[in-house]
């Protein structure tokens, strides 16, 4: 029983760390609030399983799947991501949030429908990356390897952007043109097309995540509103564009999940808004919120 | 011999010719004494956000129907012009809506809601502005409170604790042995009630029933890794659950391979809709049904009935897919509103007024293609329901309803003015 409540709450909070990432992320760098994330992340999961049921009738063996869901979300990051960046986002760096809220929300409406104007309302979906690696068996029951694959796409996924922030020659220059635009640009960085990467990266993890979620559920309009409002509850817990803090507080609120499923089942959704509440009661800027003046 | 023949060829040849003309000219019957130029309807149904899985449906057959009724002379001559709305938005803004469609386009109907929360703010404002309007779809039984003492509102489909009840009925027909069940329903007032109903009735009919387990994902949680764990853990005999839509899909993707419905029999109350979208992820032996609602594609048998056999195929003509359980319930509502005038235009020998046609509709008996359907003075419709396990077709290439068995009305709606979830609790 306990082995089974660890499983499903890592493979929970690996969902939502994936589901958040991106969110977070691009808060971090571009102190945006993008609200249009549910959509790139909707985005993510529909180019991915339409690519790869397209491609899996054409002949492809069903262990190329992986590849091509993950070329789903390259393709929306380097489609999306410029072009919501440069059309819009840049209009408003500095802005008041409110501004901000109201754009990207309108993203999010527009991209919304037109992901309905393109694969329509039917559910879509693909199985076979879920199916293909099989199932194990743990205390008495069957639990599918697809989920551990999830957990291991969070780890290598969340460690790659600390790592592409923190250690790299980009994340250094991301740093000093958040840190301070005009300096930046006199030292000779070319400011526009570093927001243009970072926000394309960003709208790049999203849809890794919406892409290697969508194996697990039926990919339908308006499917992604719900699961984001999860994504705010959990980098609210953790620290608004805190990486460690979307894995920790991923990490509380799927474990807490399964235990309340297991032992208490009427309190599965309370117990998440409860964590979060208790957490912002205590420490208002979440987790990791004060630890650092820049988060990333 | 043969001069006879040709001359009987020629009479039969000007004879059936001479029908031709006679029919093409004969002019359709007249429109009856003070029938408006056009019948304005308005249809109203999700089509954007995730609930646009039952409006799509829906609208395709009331343009269908509208289209062919139109052809034949719409309702006595007079021809129904349809306007379409989107049921997004909450009941608030449905509300206004319905004012404006009322006030502003001046319609002389409306036909729909599948949300309870919306047909609960508009039965008031139906009253308010004296328009007759016929719930397709939504299914909570508080409607019921605000519709059975006349008024302008009709439901033309049995309410939601009916699709609780008819599975608890046919479990004790098929499984009188159960000893134990669990639930897994989305947590909103659809799942809750759903769950209550079930719960409350097998009680009723097996007070020895153990409940193993009783599951709340949130609302398009799409994530049941932990609640599967749960069900496999605690070994149910049955599974009941009122999942929809996406949601259900990615609960049978998730559980399927997990083999939760080798273990269990696992009852989905919507599970109908579902079947043509997942194709072979849904395993053959799941109880599956189309809601309570008199059709379903295969049943009534559509060469045994010429409705069905006219609405199947002009269906899958016009959208190239079969008409599941949203779809039948339209056609109940529209069929319903349309014989109402009908049956009032007759006794009357005029156009009639809308309270002319309350009256009419109470106590109607009219046909759909699932069969017939009663309208009850308290305005609630009466009918029975299909249920079936699903068993993949290779002729149709998604699985089917197989071993079906049709559950009457008596079976599953409470007596003429008994409240329904008192009724539940009593029944045997």
């Amino acid at each position: 029983m306990v082995t089974i409540i660890i499983l499903d709450g890592l493979n929970y909070a690996a969902n939502l760390f994936l589901v958040s990432v991106g969110l977070t992320f691009v808060y971090g760098v571009l102190r945006i609030l993008n609200i249009s994330h549910g959509a790139l992340y909707a985005l993510g999961a529909y180019m991915a399983t339409w690519l790869t049921l397209l491609l899996l009738k054409v002949g492809l063996p069903d262990i190329l799947t992986y590849f091509t869901l993950l070329v789903g979300a390259i393709i929306i990051g380097l489609v999306f991501g410029p072009l919501i960046e440069r059309l819009a986002l840049r209009r408003i760096y500095g802005s008041d949030i409110h501004i901000q809220l109201l754009l990207t929300y309108s993203i999010l409406l527009i991209l919304d429908d037109l992901m309905k104007l393109v694969w329509g309302t039917d559910p879509l979906f693909v199985s076979e990356p879920y199916s293909f690696i099989g199932m194990f068996e743990v205390s008495g029951i069957l639990y599918p390897w697809y989920n551990i694959l999830l957990m291991g796409v969070a780890v290598v996924f969340g460690s790659f952007l600390i790592w592409l922030v923190r250690r790299t020659r980009f994340g250094k220059i991301v740093v000093s043109v958040i840190y301070d635009r005009e300096i930046s640009a006199a030292m000779g960085v070319n400011v526009g097309l570093i927001f243009t990467v970072a926000f394309s990266i960003g709208a790049f993890s999203a849809a890794l995540g919406g892409a290697f979620i969508a194996p697990t559920i039926a990919v339908v309009p308006g499917f992604a509103i719900e699961v984001v409002v999860m994504a705010f509850a959990v980098i609210a817990i953790g620290g608004l564009g805190s990486l460690e803090g979307a894995a920790l507080g991923a990490l509380i609120v799927g474990l807490a999940r399964a235990t309340s499923i297991h032992l208490f089942a009427e309190l599965e959704l309370v117990v998440i808004y409860l964590i979060m509440v208790l957490v912002l009661a205590f420490l208002p800027k979440g987790l990791f919120g004060e630890v650092e003046e820049r988060r990333i | 011999m043969r001069k006879m023949k040709v001359i009987s060829g020629f009479v039969i040849g000007f004879f059936v010719i001479g029908l031709m003309f006679l029919s093409v000219s004969t002019p359709m019957a007249a429109p009856p004494k003070g029938a408006p130029a056009k019948f304005k309807v308005a249809f109203v149904d999700f089509f954007s956000g995730t609930a646009a899985v039952f409006g799509i449906g829906g609208k395709n057959t009331s343009e269908l129907l509208v289209k062919q009724w139109n052809k034949k002379g719409g309702i006595r001559g007079v021809p129904i012009d349809l306007v379409v709305i989107d049921e997004a938005g909450g009941p608030k803004k449905q509300v206004t809506e319905f004012r404006r469609l009322v006030l502003e386009e001046k319609v002389d109907a409306v036909v729909g809601y599948t949300s309870s929360g919306n047909s609960l703010a508009i039965a008031p404002v139906a009253d308010e502005l004296k328009t007759l309007t016929v719930i397709h779809i939504a299914g909570t039984h508080q409607l019921n409170d605000k519709i059975g003492k006349g008024g302008y509102t009709f439901r033309t489909s049995v309410n939601q604790a009916a699709d609780s009840v008819i599975l608890a009925r046919y479990l004790m027909k098929v499984m009188p042995d159960i000893k134990s069940i669990a639930g897994i329903q989305p947590d909103y007032s659809w799942g809750r009630d759903s769950w209550e109903a079930f719960k409350v009735a097998m009680l009723a009919l097996k007070p020895s029933i153990k409940v193993k387990a009783e599951l709340w994902p949130k609302l398009f949680a799409g994530e049941y890794s932990a609640e599967i764990s749960k069900l496999m853990l605690s070994k149910p005999d049955v599974i009941h659950s009122s999942l929809w839509g996406g949601d259900l899909i990615s609960f049978v993707k998730q559980a399927a391979p997990r083999g939760l419905f080798k273990q269990s029999t696992v009852l989905l109350s919507t599970g109908e809709q579902v079947l043509m979208h997942v194709k072979g992820i849904m395993p053959d032996g799941v109880v599956a049904l189309p809601r309570v609602t008199a059709g379903y594609f295969l049943d009534p048998d559509p060469e045994m009935d010429p409705l069905q056999k006219e609405f199947v195929e002009s269906y899958y003509k016009a959208y190239k897919r079969y008409p599941e359980y949203t779809t039948y319930r339209t056609y109940q509502a529209w069929a319903g509103l349309k014989a109402a005038y009908e049956k009032a235009i007759d006794i009357l020998g005029r156009w009639p007024t809308t309270e002319e046609v309350i009256s009419a509709f109470e106590d109607l008996a009219y046909q759909a293609p699932g069969g017939t359907i009663i309208m009850r003075s308290d305005h609630q419709a009466i009918h029975g329901g299909v249920i079936g396990v699903t068993k993949f077709s290779e002729e149709y290439g998604f699985p089917i309803l197989v071993d079906r068995v049709r559950i009457g009305a008596e079976e599953i709606t409470p007596p003429f003015g008994m409240k329904t979830m008192d009724w539940v609790k009593t029944i045997k």
